[in-house]
């Protein structure tokens, strides 16, 4: 305890005495003063030995002291302060850090965070100088700064270079001279495209004399569509993008609507501030069309843990933390992961500024969005045309029916029986959790089994009569398409509905069905829906149909609400009529049992068939003596429940199409009309986000903890950062418009200065998720500002920005490195030379495809499965089997970005070289350098073929070429360059002994090249009807095999 | 043809080149290894370094048994259990209690094997182990683990990282990044896949977080290819694979001269490696080097895949200088049929992990070695189903351990009478980290990682060594 006591009194008790102790060691600093700025040289020092235990986090804050705030740090007692501007001996900081008496030391000994002599050096001088005081640079809006005006000839003029030049200069360093044209055309193709120039447009562009060329280049690759793909693939990593849910299931979900949204965009050079604003609330813009909400999509890549007794409000607490993470690493480069449980320790964040900022996103659905593609859009107005266009003929028909129909209503609504809903409360425990709604419905949520036997007990006052009962299957926005089943389209199927009575005495007893109807009764058909074989029934499939199935007592039949995909997510209901009337006796139950045996052979790949929510209803209604064999439709039952004074032309269309069905004399029509409405395009679904009607109420949650929420919270912004206009918008919507805006001071440095680092490999601040006190000074603070203001003030393009850093001077420079230059500027942050370094895993798989003729430059659509071993999606190396269907055709070569992406199972070829696994937002990839990476591109299969049809592309130019020539064709669409002498002496070489080996052994030649034929481009490589043997291209392969695996061909 | 120009000469002088010339290895920035970021950052990221102290050992062999293994039926006897079989748990115990499956009011569920004391020191086991009770005398069983998540994915995170949130190192990776690898033809960090299915976590039970992704587990398997892409494609020899790696990197050095870049240095290194483990791996995974005794020692039938044939395989990788080695069995998960998963699991898994901890002695290994037997977490003492089923229990669960620096013949902690709460010596999962660092020599509030800001450690604020465990 003694030795701990004095740090826990208040600082200034101890300020007399420790001055004593140590003030004859405090001298002046040695050397020139030069300024100290205070941000670059003493915020970091403070920050990361003092702030811990004396900043803003009042939790673990020690003596009372806070040395993050001028304020706080300068305040002086008695002559002495923490901080004492121009006054070493009475800066009490100093003394304690100085100090060698472990009890009073700063920081404590056992933290091991003290100081170097250096930094103390640098905090006398500070002092000294009088201890000037700056708020944090990223803190506050970036402002243009004044370009330098250095300058060299043969550099350009543009402020990009003039800020690097000065810096340079400051270093005594002197830029490389220009790359050569090939280089460079290399570097700004694959920079901006993502792949290599052809051989083809290398020449062009070699032999142009346009003194434009260059930036006419630059202008034709940003405005091609692979632009899109580069970039978009770089901002997916910071949206974690990925096609399956993660955590143990992982399974597949269906998600590539956004990934083509964020291409498109970035083709559209969409405005930065508003593709942001979009992916945070672009459903809530005026008229929000269906793009605007896929956007949100950005919100939905969080991963969901559906695994078997998985708490669904648990998992969507870390669904919200993890969207935090994402928009502080994405957009605003805070990190906020630390402000979940307590305030942050470095940065101004606050606890409850976090879950304030949290509260802005509360309030959604886990939605999904139904999508029809332009031209399933032209289909479907075709479609209501027509349908319109038929009703139309009915009314003709029927020039009474807006009377009738009027009638109808009126009578129908005298016959509405009255049901009592019933409570339910869970009797069965298994992995699936269920919500019990206000209304009484009950939701699925969490695990979805494919076969379950659901128990509610149903409680009712004892004395209750009835002899109907009432399932109700409804909508919610939270289920897939909406409902009201679980299954990928929303739908389910009830094979049982059992109803039992719970005696006293705990005996149950069955009470038997006379009959059912319902609102739908679908034509019998085998549970197909789904993309999976039920492995059990081989011998008697399951069907799925009428409602007739659900009281049958035959498990393989079962009611389904699946009418196809004009009206498939609709609620719907049924009811059941007992065989005899129950009277509730004292002290009894209700046992309510869904049988639920429709779904597929494997829950982990989202393989159920069950009911996303329901309610029950009982009632002893006379009316219902008289009820038809088909009920009123849900919708249609639900209205005549309302005013019909307030009905919409909407809900008069909704009555209208059901009474017209009810009309005998309009037959052929409805007939006509279903037959159109079956035309009906399966639309694709986007995960979404989608506002609720009611504000969930917000809390801070201690530790984090989802069952420990403390004081209510209502949206709002952290005080450091930009303060929030009030407008009338939704929360959300303003919240990203406060993000997205100029005032802003992170949101366009942050992007800069990721781009800055997809260019040259570091960012001007080299933690790209974090601009805050912890962050390392940025190299060039001014030009990140410049660059910022620049992006700002272009209507916010990227493409401008592109543009402008590609056609620098500093960007054109040759990668050549000196030892002086690697001693002095190793990872290049000072741009004294060009960027060259090893592509991305998608840059790397493409390009060998793309050399070797093989990729297919389709955009967009659904993922694809290219090869890969089989048994990484098969137990026990993956959790579950997982689908990986590269047996169907288009899977192999399309970019590498299309790519499906299972979160536990990565693609390997895409994992080895450092793709993120979309666990969590990635804004900058390591760029590894292992011996796993050589054997993927020596032996993956994707290069094999990559090899073997490049080699046949060799073989088939000029017939009269030689091998130099050959060789030297196909170095140079590897490496966009020409050999030396010495390379192709070394080729030439390696070629003669691969030829003696497989013309000696015509075996092992025609083993390889049948090995690495590639599937589905056989044709392109088909080399019969030539001259060429089989131990010739099985050379040639390998030589295309060792150019490809060249350093200089895996890297820019 | 001859490359070595004066420049190239100059280059391999500064000892860039092959065993030195990790340098820039993936342009890593090696920060803060020891929590001082003024230390110069290690050339090579994966060249072996000392830690803190003096190690116990220098390998990790861990046994991981996914789904949760039931204490009740293995370790943990509580004879009250039994006798309470069929009743309610008391009220008190069940407040703010939360299970993944079952209602927590649900019956107790005896104990459903026989359990005896064995060896010298009198440890109680389940008759479903009869190899490790011919060892008892050789592990320390840990009664009383406590972790924070009762659902797969996340324990098993949390065991596996120390969060229950993705996007953190594993264990194993931090080993490695605090140690380096010990050899230059083999992944210093492996893991190997058996049981049912993989694990919950998947791969992030050995993903590297954000410490750079060279300090990832690599998958191997005991069968075909024992690392991905590591044969040649058919027709290509290894001699017509040395040719064209050599032709690769004799133009890679010559690119390395012209252009000075050490990142080709690397790359050369690289191929060279994947040369070597071409040859290398497949010795490792190689049976027929092994006696009759030993194969049936563990239980290996060589060409079948096994749980028992992973355990021989990670003591050769152990033998080989791999740091730590990690193996998956999941097919715990015991919701029901308890007893014949129970003992299928045993059959599987006693035999081999006792014959693991003979062999790594009889080699003189375990000295220098740490194994570790157990799961995510425990299973409840409450029924799930009929009367044949355990639900996910985080309050309390058990393990052992054995090897270097740990105290044999040892048991720790204590449950209650139910084996629902730990009563006495717990160890929270961050204080099994905490040890298993201890044992590697390093102070596991020291081993960090700046990112995002901070200094992220294994053991996050939490942890304490159980000096207890040690020897």
């Amino acid at each position: 305890m003694s030795t701990t006591l004095p740090r826990l009194v208040c600082l200034t008790v101890l300020l007399v005495i420790s001055f004593a102790l140590t003030s004859s060691r405090i001298q002046a600093a040695d050397g020139p003063a030069a300024p100290i700025d205070f941000n670059r040289q003493i915020r970091t020092i403070l920050s990361d030995k003092c702030f811990l235990c004396h900043g803003p986090d009042e939790s673990t804050r020690q003596a009372d002291l806070r040395l993050d705030l001028e304020q706080t740090a300068k305040h002086e007692i008695d002559g002495v302060a923490p901080i004492k501007p121009g006054d070493l001996e009475h800066s009490e900081v100093l003394n304690r850090i100085l100090s060698t008496d472990a009890s009073i030391q700063m920081p404590p000994p056992e933290h091991g965070k003290s100081l170097t002599p250096a930094q103390v050096d640098l905090l006398k001088q500070w002092i000294s100088q009088g201890a000037p005081w700056a708020t944090h640079w990223a803190f506050t809006a970036p402002v243009r700064p004044e370009v330098p005006s250095a300058a060299i000839s043969d550099w350009s003029t543009i402020p990009i270079d003039q800020f690097i030049l000065q810096k340079l200069a400051s270093n005594n360093l002197a830029p490389n001279p220009p790359a050569d044209e090939a280089s460079l055309v290399r570097r700004v193709y694959f920079d901006l495209t993502g792949l290599p120039p052809t051989i083809e447009e290398l020449d062009a562009y070699l032999e142009s004399e346009h003194p434009e060329k260059y930036k006419q280049l630059v202008d034709q690759l940003l405005a091609s569509p692979q632009y899109g793909e580069r970039w978009g693939r770089e901002w997916l990593d910071a949206a974690r993008y990925s096609d399956s849910d993660g955590y143990e299931k992982d399974s597949p979900r269906i998600s590539w609507l956004y990934r083509d949204w964020v291409v498109n965009a970035m083709n559209a050079d969409m405005p930065y501030n508003e593709f942001v604003t979009q992916q945070i609330a672009g459903d809530l813009l005026p008229n929000a069309t269906i793009e605007q909400k896929i956007a949100t999509g950005f919100l939905r890549n969080s991963m969901v843990n559906e695994e078997g007794g998985a708490d669904a409000e648990q998992f969507r607490v870390e669904g919200m933390f993890d969207r935090m993470d994402a928009i502080g690493k994405a957009i605003l480069g805070v990190t906020t992961q630390c402000a979940q449980c307590h305030t942050h320790k470095y940065d101004p964040l606050t606890h409850a500024e976090y879950y304030q900022m949290f509260a802005f996103l509360n309030n959604v659905y886990e939605a999904d969005v139904v999508y029809h593609s332009p031209a399933q859009r032209e289909q479907i107005k075709a479609i209501q045309s027509q349908v319109q266009q038929l009703e139309q003929l009915a009314k003709t028909q029927r020039p009474d029916w807006s009377e009738k129909l009027l009638a109808w209503v009126e009578q129908q609504r005298t016959q509405l029986p009255s049901w009592q809903r019933v409570q339910l409360e869970r009797r069965s425990f298994d992995g699936q959790k269920f919500r019990f709604l206000d209304d009484k419905s009950v939701i699925s949520e969490s695990y979805a089994p494919t076969f379950s036997d659901d128990e509610f007990y149903g409680d009712l006052p004892a004395g209750t009569s009835f002899q109907w009962v009432r399932l109700e299957l409804l909508t919610h926005p939270q289920l897939p398409s909406s409902g009201p089943g679980r299954a990928l389209n929303g739908t389910n199927a009830l094979s049982e509905l059992d109803l039992y009575l719970l005696d006293q005495e705990g005996k149950a007893t069955e009470l038997a069905w006379e009959s059912i109807v319902a609102d739908v009764n679908p034509a019998t058909k085998t549970v197909d829906g789904l993309h999976y074989i039920p492995s059990q029934d081989k011998d008697k499939p399951r069907t799925s149909g009428a409602a007739q199935f659900a009281i049958d007592n035959d498990v393989k039949t079962g009611w389904s609400t699946d009418f196809g995909p004009a009206d498939r997510n609709q609620s719907r209901h049924a009811v059941l009529k007992l065989k005899d009337r129950v009277l509730m006796p004292e002290g009894s139950r209700l046992i309510v049992t869904l049988r639920q045996k429709h779904g597929g052979d494997d829950s982990d790949n989202k393989e159920n068939n069950i009911i996303g929510r329901f309610r029950v209803s009982i009632s002893d209604d006379p009316l219902l003596l008289t009820q038809k064999d088909r009920l009123l439709p849900w919708a249609v039952d639900d209205l005549l429940h309302t005013d019909r004074v307030r009905w919409t032309a909407e809900n008069w269309q909704t009555v209208f199409e059901y009474w017209r069905t009810l009309q005998t004399d309009l037959t052929s029509l409805n007939q006509q009309i279903a037959d159109v409405l079956k035309q009906f395009p399966e639309p694709t679904t986007q995960l979404v986000v989608q506002e609720r009607p009611h504000p969930r109420q917000s809390h801070i949650l201690s530790r984090g903890d989802f069952l420990k929420p403390t004081a209510a919270v209502n949206p709002g912004v952290p005080s450091f950062l930009n303060a929030m206009p009030q407008t009338a918008e939704p929360d959300r919507l303003r919240f990203a418009r406060w993000m997205a805006s100029k005032e802003s001071p992170t949101t366009a440095r942050v992007i800069v200065n990721r781009i800055w680092q997809a260019y040259f490999g570091t960012g001007f601040v080299s933690t790209p998720e974090d601009l805050g006190t912890q962050s390392d000074p940025p190299s060039h603070p001014e030009l990140l500002d410049w660059l910022a203001c620049e992006l700002m003030e272009n209507e916010w393009s990227l493409k401008h920005l592109h543009r402008l850093i590609v056609t620098s001077s500093a960007y054109r420079q040759s990668a050549h490195v000196t030892p002086e230059k690697l001693e002095r500027d190793p990872a290049n942050r000072l741009v004294s030379r060009g960027p060259s370094f090893r592509l991305t895993a998608e840059m790397i798989r493409d390009s060998a495809l793309y050399n070797a003729g093989l990729l297919d430059l389709t955009m967009g659509g659904p993922s694809v499965f290219p090869d890969a071993p089989a048994f990484l999606f098969q137990k026990p190396a993956s959790y579950s089997n997982k689908q990986w269907d590269s047996h169907l055709p288009g899977q192999q070569y399309r970019r590498s970005m299309y790519t499906f992406w299972f979160r536990s199972v990565n693609h390997p070829v895409l994992q080895v070289f450092d793709a993120p696994k979309a666990d969590v937002a990635c804004v900058k990839r390591p760029r590894s350098n292992t011996p796993m990476q050589a054997l993927t591109t020596l032996n993956e299969i994707s290069f094999l073929r990559a090899s073997h049809a490049l080699a046949a592309r060799v073989l088939k130019i000029d017939p009269t070429a030689n091998d130099e020539a050959r060789l030297a064709y196909a170095f140079r669409i590897c490496t966009s360059r020409t050999p030396e002498p010495d390379e192709m002496s070394v080729l030439t070489d390696l070629l003669k002994t691969q030829r003696d080996y497989y013309t000696k052994t015509p075996q092992a030649a025609e083993d390889l090249v049948k090995h690495s034929v590639p599937r589905e481009a056989e044709t392109k490589c088909d080399l019969t009807g030539t001259s060429i043997t089989t131990a010739e291209h099985a050379a040639w392969i390998t030589m295309t095999r060792t150019l490809l695996n060249l350093d200089e061909s895996l890297s820019k | 043809m001859n490359f070595n120009t004066s420049y190239f000469n100059q280059m391999r002088s500064r000892r860039w080149f092959l065993g030195e010339c990790g340098y820039g290895l993936g342009s890593i920035a090696l920060t803060s290894l020891m929590a001082d970021r003024t230390q110069a950052a290690p050339a090579d990221p994966l060249g072996p370094r000392q830690p803190h102290f003096a190690p116990k050992v220098k390998n990790v062999i861990l046994l991981f048994m996914g789904g949760g293994p039931s204490q009740h039926e293995l370790f943990d006897y509580k004879p009250k259990l039994g006798e309470l079989d069929g009743s309610l748990p008391p009220a008190d115990l069940l407040k703010d209690y939360r299970a993944a499956f079952i209602n927590p009011n649900s019956k107790l569920l005896g104990p459903k094997f026989k359990f005896a004391r064995h060896g010298q020191s009198g440890a109680e086991l389940s008759e479903t182990l009869p190899e490790l009770a011919k060892i008892a005398d050789d592990i320390c069983i840990v009664k009383s683990l406590k972790t924070d998540a009762f659902n797969h994915a996340p324990a098993q995170l949390m065991m596996s990282t120390g969060s229950q949130q993705f996007g953190r190192p594993s264990m194993g990776a931090w080993a490695t990044y605090g140690l380096g690898s010990e050899s230059k033809e083999l992944p210093a960090y492996v893991v190997f896949n058996s049981g049912g299915k993989g694990p919950s976590a998947g791969i992030s039970n050995w993903g590297s977080g954000f410490l750079p992704t060279v300090y990832s587990g690599v998958e191997f398997r005991s069968t075909g290819d024992p690392v991905l892409y590591l044969s040649n494609p058919p027709g290509i020899t290894p001699a017509g694979q040395q040719q064209q790696i050599d032709a690769i990197n004799k133009l890679n050095r010559r690119r390395l001269e012209m252009l000075g870049d050490p990142e080709v240095a690397t790359r050369i290194n690289s191929y060279e490696m994947a040369y070597r483990m071409q040859a290398s791996a497949p010795e490792a995974i190689d049976l027929s080097g092994e006696t009759k005794e030993t194969l049936d020692m563990y239980g290996v039938e060589p060409e079948k895949s096994s749980f028992a044939k992973n355990a021989l395989m990670a003591r050769r990788l152990v033998e080989r200088g791999v740091r730590f080695v990690q193996l998956f069995h999941e097919s715990w998960d015991q919701h029901g049929g308890l007893k014949s998963g129970i003992a299928a699991n045993c059959k599987a898994t006693d035999q081999a992990s006792a014959a693991l901890v003979k062999d790594l002695k009889q080699r003189g290994l375990l000295d220098e070695t740490l194994v570790i037997w157990g799961g995510e977490f425990g299973r409840t003492p409450m029924v799930q189903g009929g009367s044949d089923g355990r639900d996910h229990h985080p309050n309390c669960f058990s393990i052992w351990m054995a090897g270097g620096g740990i105290k044999a013949g040892y048991t720790h902690g204590e449950t209650d009478e139910l084996g629902f709460n730990v009563t006495s010596g717990e160890v929270h999962v961050h204080d099994l980290h905490a040890t298993i660092l201890h044992l590697l020599g390093f102070d596991h509030t020291k081993l960090t990682y700046r990112f995002q800001g901070r200094d992220y450690r294994l053991t996050d604020v939490h942890g304490n060594v159980v000096k207890e465990l040690l020897a």
